[in-house]
């Protein structure tokens, strides 16, 4: 039984845990979550884990209300957030920062102004505050050299490092990262990780949910797993059951190898094929 | 059989039209939600507005040329030349102005914010946008329905101008009409309410093509027959053709009233 939120003290509260009751969800017919049940615990960093493919995304997009979904509950806080009226809703996500997979910074500002935009649209601030905020946020993630480029001439990993700073930049008690570290080198997602850590020790209550492939980063941040298999939950708990586990496809996932290895033929199958590259490859 | 073929089709232009109504409405009723909404409106003046006078002047005074040769070849034949500033101007005025501004609009300016937007769109830069609690509507949408609500009559104003001034150097200094018949003919024959007239197509023609290409390049990821990319293209081409089909529909119902 959910509470119903009466005031935007509810809001307020402290604890951002995530409950998910059997989620279904789907682009078209065939269901890509299907019937999901996860607790992601507050003040913590959980890790979402799953082959490429397997939803993590889309279960994002749900819980920030971008996809819909099909049935189930998501609590944030206690709260359904498909029970709130949509002000409610707006005035929860508020609180919610987001690193999109691919960075999403805005095509028509430079990286100084895309990573304003949440200060500049919402406070009064005087623009030397917000430069001086901004310019700090971006020496966190290292790219104060970069802030007057445009997102077109960034590398995937500083687009990435720029979206975790406009992420942050809110102080949101609840940040979502989806693969923050992909394609970044060893030192830098190392550096990723101790700033999501710094965060996690500053905030005392901040939630922080990690959607990535990154064993090493898992293994030094988070406190919690949930890994995804066929629209389920694989695994659900403490990070260290998750390393313990004896769960064959979790030690797959794990030792970061493939059980099923049917031979795989690199060579074009076909003699058509490759006479016909053969004959361009001559020309 | 057939029937129900029509009747679906009426019925799912009037259900687009619909949609396209409501964003409209959505896009100006959300306009307070916009920060600095006058930056942002002064900045798609210039996209829209500025940026446009050099294809606007030039086509003004084309059609202007060519009217005025046009006009007066055929006007010679009934000795008729002095009626030639008032069918110019008149024609100018009340049609070929607002009309073809806004198509030379819609097809510089309006396909690139369709482009504009539908990237966005396909990149996540939209739900970006909401999840940071910025209306999209509000933040991309309603400063464009602004500035170009300021922006189509002083364009339609200055192709008007332009194309009087082409005519009269077809007709009188190419064709040697005498300038007096010329400027008295459209002294004689222009009236405030054809100013008028002509300024209120132009505003309604920017609302039309603005909403439209805006519509278009966000509803982008819904189009049907295509994603990404190549459904941006797509809503390009479609926010132009309709966009011009219905700036010359409403071109008509909007003379039959002001006849
Ligand atoms: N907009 C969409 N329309 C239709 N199907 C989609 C859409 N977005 C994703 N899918 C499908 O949903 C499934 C899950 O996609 P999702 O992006 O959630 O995966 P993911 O777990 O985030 O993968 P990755 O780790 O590669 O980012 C995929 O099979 C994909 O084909
Ligand atoms: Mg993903």
């Amino acid at each position: 039984m959910t509470t119903k939120i009466k005031d935007k003290a509810v809001l307020q509260n402290n604890t951002w845990d995530i409950q998910i009751e059997n989620l279904v969800a789907g682009y078209t017919e065939t269901n890509i979550i299907k019937s999901l049940n996860a607790q992601i615990p507050a003040g913590k960093i959980t890790a979402i884990l799953g082959g490429s493919g397997c939803g993590k995304t889309t279960l994002l997009r749900i819980i920030l209300g971008l996809t819909p979904h099909k049935s189930g509950k998501i609590l944030i806080g206690g709260n359904d957030i498909f029970d709130m009226t949509s002000k409610q809703f707006r005035s929860m996500r508020r609180r919610i920062g987001v690193l999109f997979q691919d960075g999403a910074l805005l095509s028509s500002l430079t990286l100084e102004e895309n990573v304003a935009l949440p200060l500049k649209e919402h406070t009064k601030l005087s623009a030397d505050v917000i430069r001086k905020t901004v310019l700090d946020t971006l020496d966190l993630v290292g790219l104060v050299d970069a802030a007057d480029y445009y997102p077109a001439e960034l590398s995937g990993g500083m687009k990435k490092r720029a979206g975790l700073a406009r992420a942050i930049i809110t102080e949101p008690p609840l940040l979502f990262y989806d693969e923050p570290t992909s394609g970044l080198d060893p030192i830098t997602s190392a550096r990723m990780d101790q700033l999501l850590l710094d965060m996690q020790s500053y905030y005392k209550n901040m939630t922080t949910v990690l959607i990535t492939h990154d064993l090493t980063s898992v293994k030094r941040v988070a406190d919690h797993a949930l890994l995804l298999k066929e629209g389920k939950a694989r695994y659900n708990g403490n990070i260290d059951g998750f390393f313990a586990s004896d769960d064959p496809y979790i030690l797959e996932f794990i030792n970061q190898q493939s059980r099923d290895h049917h031979k795989i033929n690199i060579a074009p199958a076909n003699a058509e094929v490759r006479a016909a590259l053969d004959e361009w490859l001559k020309s | 059989m057939r029937k129900n073929i029509v009747l679906s089709l009426i019925a799912s232009i009037l259900d687009k039209l619909g949609s396209v109504a409501i964003f409209l409405y959505d896009s100006i009723v959300l306009s307070h939600h916009s920060k600095h909404l006058f930056s942002k409106i002064f900045h798609h003046l210039y996209v829209i507005g500025a940026q446009s006078i050099f294809v606007i002047l030039l086509i003004g005074l084309f059609t202007g040329l060519v009217l005025g040769l046009q006009a007066f070849h055929a006007m010679s034949l009934f000795g008729a030349q002095g009626m030639l500033g008032s069918l110019l101007s008149l024609t100018l005025i009340r049609e070929m102005g607002p009309v073809l501004t806004a198509i030379m609009v819609a097809a510089r300016a309006g396909s690139a914010m369709t482009a504009e937007i539908g990237v966005m769109r396909i990149s996540d830069q939209i739900d970006a946008l909401e999840v940071m609690d910025i209306s999209p509507m509000a933040y991309l949408v309603s400063p464009r329905i602004w500035a170009a609500i300021i922006a189509f009559p002083l364009l339609t104003a200055i192709f008007n101008v332009v194309g009087i001034f082409g005519g009269y150097l077809s007709a009188s200094v190419l064709l040697g009409l005498n300038s007096g018949r010329y400027f008295s003919g459209i002294e004689s024959s222009v009236t405030l309410a054809d100013v008028n007239g002509s300024l209120l197509k132009a505003f309604v023609f920017a609302l039309i093509v603005i909403t439209i290409c805006c519509y278009q390049g966000y509803n982008v990821h819904t189009r049907q027959e295509a994603k990404g990319p190549v459904a941006v293209g797509n809503a390009t081409t479609s926010a132009v053709v309709m966009s011009c089909v219905l700036i010359l529909i409403s071109d008509y119902i909007l003379t039959s009233f002001l006849l």
